[in-house]
């Protein structure tokens, strides 16, 4: 799309349970790094606890996204049926 | 972390790893263009797994803070490709990406402590920096003309081209802008020097290696290249961001409109303005880079 970053290219049209699902085990994982380095007294700890909070909110996005969406297709689909 | 800055000049080689990092996102590129992108998108995640890790083990709190911010463009690619964005409006993909976007780069400059200043978040000279942008018309004329991208097929509607006008100027011109021209040039320059316009450059021309056209590719690193030295030059991202946004703005939506109707005033006018602003922004950039040169732009890199 011209020169901007956006590509042309999408992993699913319609949300995609099995990222979500991806996302959902990632963002726990950060969590639970995030819980377990909180109250260390080394720095690099420290600042992987820091660069954890760049990540949080578009790994939150790709989850609501994606779930959300499927989630939608699906209740489309049944009452389609 | 209180990192120590290594206080020794910074040769070429000293940070080949960042290099590496290059070379991986553009991989990660190569990967996405080919039929299956999942193993391009899996080596994005890879990249910023290891970005997290290896920015909080080395010494040179700049080279940290650079990596960070190299964070943020596998973040990009990460939410551009897994996010249904076929399932949203065109206008409300950009700010869907963007916005997120622009939290990460939030959160890399106040955990770096840079002030809005570094980031190159000022307006020196307006009347200068508002003629260089007017560049970005004969710029997106000009991509059209030699890239024929795909376009928008909306009728002209004077609210739907405002809203575009505001969705581009802010989520393609200024959000890009601040991470390349802002956020990733303040910490190269720290970090490579000279070499940081080349370095920002090339980062920004890999991640259109994904779109699998060569022409693009050297497009987007000409665009960089131009692009960083006016950040550079005028110590402010105001020129750059509306060019950008202007340059988009012409490539989606006025050029297709011109083709589409070629007498009436609006066209015209349209033209005049593309055709005017090319010689005027060329004249602006080299006052800029005379002003540059006699020292009367301030700088804030440090």
């Amino acid at each position: 799309m011209n020169i901007s970053l956006i590509p042309s290219k999408i992993l699913s049209s319609t949300g995609d349970s099995m990222l979500a699902l991806v996302g959902i085990v990632t963002l726990l994982l950060v969590l639970l790094a995030k819980e377990i380095t909180i109250f260390s007294a080394n720095p690099r700890v420290k600042f992987i606890n820091k660069s954890l909070n760049i990540v949080l909110i578009p790994l939150l996005l790709v989850i609501l996204v994606n779930a959300l969406s499927k989630l939608l297709d699906q209740i489309r689909c049944c009452q389609g049926l | 972390m209180k990192a120590r800055n290594i206080a020794t000049p910074t040769p070429f080689g000293h940070y080949r790893l960042s290099w590496i990092y290059l070379a991986l996102f553009a991989g990660a590129e190569l990967l996405i263009a080919t039929a299956n992108p999942l193993p391009g998108l899996a080596l994005h995640c890879l990249i910023l797994s290891a970005l997290i890790l290896h920015s909080a083990f080395i010494a040179n709190s700049d080279l940290a803070n650079l990596y960070r911010s190299l964070m943020v463009i596998a973040i990009l690619r990460i939410l551009s490709m897994s996010l249904p964005l076929d399932l949203f409006l065109p206008i409300a993909r950009y700010p869907l990406i963007y916005l997120p976007v622009l939290f990460s780069i939030w959160q890399v400059a106040r955990l770096s402590g840079l002030r809005a200043s570094e980031l190159r978040l000022r307006t020196s000279n307006l009347f200068l920096q508002l003629l260089i942008a007017s560049g970005g018309f004969g710029l997106g004329a000009l991509e059209y003309l030699i890239l024929q991208p795909s376009i928008l097929s909306e009728p002209f509607a004077w609210v739907s081209f405002l809203t575009w006008t505001l969705v581009l100027l802010l989520c393609a011109g200024f959000c890009e802008q601040l991470l390349f021209s802002g956020l990733l040039l303040t910490f190269s320059t720290r970090t490579f020097g000279k070499y940081a316009i080349l370095y920002v450059s090339l980062l920004y021309a890999a991640l259109t290696i994904s779109s699998g056209s060569l022409l693009r590719c050297l497009f987007a690193f000409g665009i960089g290249l131009s692009f960083a030295f006016l950040a550079k030059w005028g110590n402010s991202l105001l020129s750059v961001s509306l060019a950008q946004g202007t340059a988009n703005l012409t490539v989606l939506l006025l050029m297709p409109y011109l083709e589409g109707n070629s007498t009436n005033w609006l066209a015209t006018l349209t033209r005049w303005v593309i055709w005017v602003s090319l010689p005027a922004s060329i004249g602006g950039v080299f006052v800029l880079w005379w002003h540059f040169r006699q020292g009367k732009v301030e700088s804030s890199i440090q």
